[in-house]
């Protein structure tokens, strides 16, 4: 493969998930590369030119929260997939169950149990309190099985050595899965015999995994019960997504507008009149959701959900209040949650994080800034990262007085040396850092975890921000079935 | 179905429909400025506003009517909610947001039309071949109805789609004989090159040619109001449009839902009296009447049916409600 289409790719010191040296591939990728190999340069071009007519007649977009236009852009999907062996996944799998199944219990101790985590000193109650996404609003609300995080998005990482690490949790509105699903339709289209000759597990069972997960938190009652998706509207950089759950539930999207409270229950503007609503995949965050009950200044929610999520009378997804629980800073309590809550050993370890309000910490983190990732806790996105060995003196300088001045507000992790993927740069195969988010539905009292998940790679070189609203692409993940022969 | 997307499909069939018939009516007025060098051409233009509804706004931002003004305005200004550029905007804006109640077919088709659209140097094609630049629009904008009737099922999402198309539809062959053909009418002009503009402007000539007929305003009259087979005529048209009331309100009389709402419902006796009016109507009534009193008075007839269908199907509200509900004007549709 001297002359191949690899043959100047270099994994670098870097842990490769497709290559442990130049030439050499992981025994899993062998067959893949040999693949890409035969199709040759030429090919793999006009591929690549169907793949982006494909994504934009679909409308396959998303808009840039900073873009004055609102542009819609497609999101790049690399041609090439990330393979993930059958054995390796088994593990990763098991420990986002036990670790979702964790939030679960701490947000549903939180709000609806007796706080025993913080009463018994697992986590500072002033850490969940002083929050951004604690809501004290949703104190006392019960959620049936306790399935607070319907959908939640893990965010992994690779380390130096290959050790699967959780960055962060998303158990408020994660977005992504949409791209999961379109990501392997676009494959199974543009490399039908590439796909083909792998065993890969499907990821197509979410909507009716997801479908099923709503009707179990569904109030009492009702035979079939009416569920809908509440978007902000089409000017939301997910709205895409939000069509697509949609369409996969075959319930309605509405906005806020479209819904009416009336006597604690929620109804439904349709062209016959009101219409009764049972559950609530709501993709609007919480603050947004009732002027009234959140004291909004905007409009875009429901006036009197919140009394009607309290009255038991409509169930929503994910529950209020569950940013207390993928605080960056509750990250840190997670593995000491997961020990408390289900008495075993956390089978994903995080990724080692300073508490900046811990004087200690703090004085420890602050001598070495440079050498760390500074974030602030209720950020998303990708939004006001530091990474301290490319940052000048004055924005380490600048970040240093931003913690000081509120330490509550920031964390400070080791640098992880972000695994690297061959990835399609102008038709040749670089080297790029990829992440992983999984997607996990709690169905009552069952986790169940999507295979694979999305690859989110940084196409630009010697990037570690891999956020869609960061110039990110995506890959197709695929989970082989034994060892993918067939 | 919700409300609001209702209203929005209605929308998107009004949008549909009123860009073919805006690329129609610049596409024969700039034909007949060209082929016929004697006419008046800031009458001509004028009176291509006056058709598109565009005259009063036209006048607002220009001091000058001639091809070049008229054209930008209606085609590419982005100001004008009535421009083509605007139109296939709004269309693919309300389609982009009932995506998930059409088909993926239609949805592609909207985008694909949207896409090429941008795509294109229209300025330059307006000025090089403007026939070309409407044939465009007005072939894409047929093919988005064809995919809809191909692809979508006749469930009320298609119903008020189409419901919206045959609307419009009627309005601009209306307001077609309220300004161009009036204006024939009152000179008394006979001949089919006088009235080929009117007919072709209404994509009717061909079969107003077939029936035989000496061109004049009766004849003319005749086939655009009161045709029970010309699919543009107004006849046809709020025929079609009746259809889709019935069977929407028999739906929601069938599913039991709604019950109680009405017992007559006022837009089904609105849309049926309009219906009988141009079953049984009479050409030698209208024009007694004149081609333009005829036109405003079915203009406000069907203003009317409008106004009930948005209140039948597209703005409930409750007793808890808080919010005030948002009336979409009939601009840039009146």
């Amino acid at each position: 493969m001297a002359q191949g289409v690899f043959h100047d790719y270099e994994p670098d010191g870097f842990f490769d998930e497709a290559f442990v040296a130049p030439g050499r591939p992981r025994p899993h990728y062998e067959r893949l590369i040999r693949f890409i190999d035969q199709l040759g340069d030429d090919e793999l071009a006009r591929r690549a030119r169907l793949r982006d007519a494909s994504f934009r007649t679909k409308g396959i977009t998303f808009t840039l929260a900073d873009d004055a236009d609102g542009l819609e852009r497609t999101f790049p999907m690399d041609l090439l997939p990330r393979i993930i062996p059958g054995e390796e996944w088994a593990g990763v799998e098991a420990g986002l169950a036990q670790r979702v199944r964790t939030l679960n219990k701490f947000l549903d101790d939180v709000y609806a149990g007796e706080q025993a985590a913080i009463r018994d000193g697992i986590v500072p109650r002033h850490v969940v309190t002083s929050s951004d996404g604690f809501a004290r609003e949703a104190m006392g609300i019960h959620v049936p099985h306790g399935a607070r995080c319907l959908v939640a998005g893990i965010d992994l990482v690779r380390d130096a050595e290959g050790t699967y690490r959780v960055l962060e949790d998303n158990v408020r509105n994660p977005s992504g899965i949409s791209y999961v699903l379109e990501n392997r339709a676009a494959v199974a289209r543009i490399l039908p015999r590439v796909l083909g000759a792998f065993a890969v597990r499907r990821v197509d069972d979410y909507g009716p995994l997801l479908l099923s997960a709503l009707r179990a938190i569904a109030p009492a009652g009702g035979a079939r019960p009416r569920i809908v998706v509440l978007t902000p509207g089409p000017f939301n950089s997910a709205y895409f997504e939000h069509v697509f759950a949609a369409r996969q539930l075959g319930a309605e999207l509405v906005e806020g507008r479209d819904l009416v409270v009336d006597d604690h229950v929620v109804y439904m503007r349709t062209t016959n009149g009101l219409e009764r609503v049972d559950v609530i995949y709501r993709r609007i965050d919480d603050r947004y959701l009732d002027p009234v009950g959140f004291h909004s200044q905007t409009m875009i929610g429901v006036s009197g959900l919140l009394a009607a999520v309290r009255a038991g009378n409509v169930a929503l997804a994910n529950a209020i209040g569950n940013g207390a629980a993928d605080d960056k800073l509750v990250y840190a309590f997670v593995p000491d949650l997961i020990r408390y809550y289900l008495g075993e050993e956390p089978i994903l370890p995080n990724v080692p994080t300073y508490l900046l309000w811990n004087p200690d910490q703090r004085a420890e983190a602050l001598a070495r800034l440079d050498q760390l990732v500074v974030k602030p806790v209720s950020g998303a996105g990708g939004y006001g990262v530091v990474i301290g060995p490319r940052a000048t003196d004055a924005e380490l300088a600048a970040v240093r007085a931003q913690i000081e001045a509120d330490p509550r507000g920031w964390i400070a992790q080791e640098v992880v040396a972000l695994s690297r993927h061959p990835t399609l740069v102008d038709g040749v195969p670089r080297p790029r850092h990829v992440d992983l988010r999984p997607f996990v539905i709690t169905r009552g009292d069952d986790i169940e975890v999507i295979p694979g998940g999305l690859t989110r790679v940084a196409l630009q070189e010697g990037s570690l921000i891999v956020n869609s609203s960061q110039g990110g692409g995506s890959k197709d993940t695929w989970v082989l079935l034994g060892d993918g022969a067939r | 179905m919700l409300a609001r997307l209702a209203e929005d499909l209605y929308w998107a069939g009004r949008y549909l429909e009123r860009l073919q018939h805006t690329a129609r009516v610049l596409d024969v007025t700039t034909e007949s400025v060209l082929t016929s060098p004697q006419v008046d051409q800031r009458e001509i233009w004028e009176r291509a506003l006056a058709t598109l509804v565009l005259e009063h706004a036209f006048a607002e931002r220009h001091a000058t009517v001639d091809g070049l003004t008229v054209t930008g305005f209606c085609v590419i200004d982005g100001a004008n909610p009535g421009s083509v550029a605007s139109l296939i905007r709004a269309l693919r804006e309300n389609v982009r947001r009932v995506r998930e109640l059409v088909s993926s077919e239609l949805w592609e088709s909207v985008n694909d039309l949207y896409l090429r659209f941008f795509a294109t140097d229209v300025r330059r094609d307006l000025d090089d071949h403007p026939a070309q630049l409407y044939g465009f629009v007005k072939s894409a904008a047929h093919a988005v109805i064809g995919v809809a009737v191909e692809t979508m099922s006749r469930d009320d999402a298609a119903q008020f789609f189409e419901l919206g198309i045959h609307m419009e539809r009627a309005g601009t062959t209306t307001r077609v004989l309220g300004t161009q053909a009036a204006a024939l009418e009152r000179r008394d002009k006979t001949g089919l090159e006088a009235w080929a503009p009117v007919l072709r402007t209404c994509a009717a000539r061909e079969t107003f040619v077939r029936t035989g007929r000496p061109a004049d305003a009766r004849s003319v009259a005749t086939l655009l109001l009161f045709s029970p087979v010309f699919p543009r005529s107004v006849r046809y048209s709020v025929g079609v449009a009746d259809a889709h009331v019935t069977q929407l309100l028999d739906a929601a009389a069938h599913a039991a839902v709604g019950s109680g709402l009405d017992e007559h419902p006022l837009v089904a006796r609105r849309i049926g009296r309009l219906r009988g009016r141009l079953d049984y109507g009479d050409v030698a009534e209208v024009m007694a009447t004149g081609l333009a009193a005829t036109a405003a008075s079915l203009e406000t007839d069907l203003r009317s049916v409008h106004q009930a269908l948005a209140e039948r199907f597209f703005h409930h509200t409750a007793a808890g409600d808080l919010q005030v509900q948002e009336v979409r004007s009939m601009e840039p549709l009146r």
